[in-house]
């Protein structure tokens, strides 16, 4: 005999993305659901439920190197030290980033197509500390909201299309230290979202489990 | 594409290998200790987790010193191993999310009412996703009923230069209806995490 049970999946990452302008005035707001956690999320989560405790990792970082990394303590010259996507001010290469890349998100995608850099200048971003926010539980709804300001100090505007959400790999291998930077998830928005001269953009996700 | 999806498929064959009972579906299942690990990995905070005891425990994550340190964490386990990997039982209460074990697991064994368990084995990522399955042999003389199934996950570490570990369930499923594995029958349970579909 065969069957077959419907249910919803529980797991929703959301994004929410709002501009203001100089005087703080909300222009734009828009939400959708983000559907694109690329292959290095995937492999982690496998380092954590599928290795014995002492393995590697094989991650792409967003400067198209490739490393096996350590998921855990091996030795006292192999072991992950931290990871973390908890991006610090004027910082562009771990958090929540963006993009002015249309092209559609792919598994394989190792970084944004064309980033927005931090800076002052025109077509740069300037990037505030992101905010982690705390976990709250709700019933059987679970989440955590992150944020992250982006202010437009330039003299023209950005247009911005694509978001996503950097980790920093801090680990020791062969003795040696080494910071490096993959892509956990990048999405295309559904139309571009323009900031202006001036303006700060507010980029939040919301991950939410429902039992 | 999609966000992370969690399902399950339970086959359950019977003593000469024939298919009796195939189910398939997307998972509800995880629970708060799955939020926290989640959590602690995008933060690089301390992971805040309730233990199958029913114990809240805090677990270093990374590398502080050498007397705090996650070793590693691992949902494989060895065959006869019922504390981690996949595990079954009887239990038909709802899921909550502050579920931290099943609420009756059917033990490891040869005897009635009991399943052996086989080991927990994890595929590797063939492109978006990853499967976990386990085999469930009855070896006893009677039906076993399998109502629900759970996702455990060992985590290894040292705190405070003591050595600890601990066993945390991430996820949670009512199979209803309930699968009977008879005697002299497997009953296989694959859990498939997908990131894109």
């Amino acid at each position: 005999m065969r069957g077959k049970t419907k249910t919803k999946a529980n797991v929703e990452v959301r994004y929410e993305i709002t501009v203001r302008d100089k005087s703080g005035k909300v222009i734009k707001r828009v939400r959708g659901r983000a559907k694109s956690f690329v292959r290095w999320f995937l492999q982690y989560i496998h380092g954590m439920w599928g290795t014995p405790p002492q393995n590697y990792v094989s991650i792409t970082f967003t400067d198209g190197t490739s490393d096996d990394v350590p998921c855990g303590y091996i030795s006292s010259s192999d072991y992950l030290k931290y990871w973390t996507c908890k991006g610090e001010e004027a910082e562009d290469m771990k958090g929540i980033v963006v993009g002015t890349g249309t092209t559609a998100p792919s598994p394989g995608d190792t970084k944004l197509e064309s980033q927005v850099p931090h800076g002052e200048g025109d077509n740069q971003l300037y990037h505030y500390a992101q905010d982690m926010g705390s976990m709250s539980v709700s019933g059987n709804e679970v989440s955590f909201t992150m944020s992250r300001n982006f202010e437009n100090r330039g003299s023209v505007s950005i247009d911005i299309a694509e978001i996503g959400l950097y980790a920093l790999f801090d680990y020791l291998k062969g003795g040696s230290e080494y910071f490096k930077t993959a892509l956990m998830i990048r999405d295309v928005l559904p139309s571009v979202t323009t900031v202006p001269a001036g303006a700060t953009l507010t980029v939040k996700y919301t991950i939410k489990t429902t039992t | 594409m999609a966000v992370p999806r969690l399902e399950y498929e339970i086959t359950v064959r019977d003593e000469s290998g024939k298919v009796i009972r195939k189910i398939r579906s997307a998972a509800r299942s995880f629970v708060t200790n799955f939020m926290m690990i989640i959590y602690s990995v995008l933060t690089g905070y301390e992971i805040y987790v309730t233990n199958t005891e029913g114990s809240d425990v805090t677990i270093p994550y990374g590398f502080t010193d050498v007397d705090n340190f996650l070793d590693g964490s691992a949902a494989t386990a060895g065959e006869g191993d019922d504390s981690h990997g996949i595990v079954v039982g009887s239990g038909t209460k709802s899921v909550t999310s502050a579920d931290y074990n099943l609420e009756s697991k059917i033990s490891h064994g040869d005897g009635d009412g009991m399943l052996h368990y086989y080991e927990t084995n994890v595929g590797g990522v063939y492109d978006t996703e990853m499967e976990v399955t386990r085999d469930f042999k009855n070896n006893g003389s009677t039906d076993v009923t399998i109502s629900e199934v759970g996702l455990i996950v060992r985590f290894v570490y040292k705190k405070g230069g003591s050595p600890g570990e601990d066993m945390v369930m991430i996820a949670r499923d009512l199979i209803d209806p309930p699968v009977t594995v008879p005697p002299g029958g497997v009953a296989t349970v694959k859990y498939t995490l997908r990131t894109h579909t």
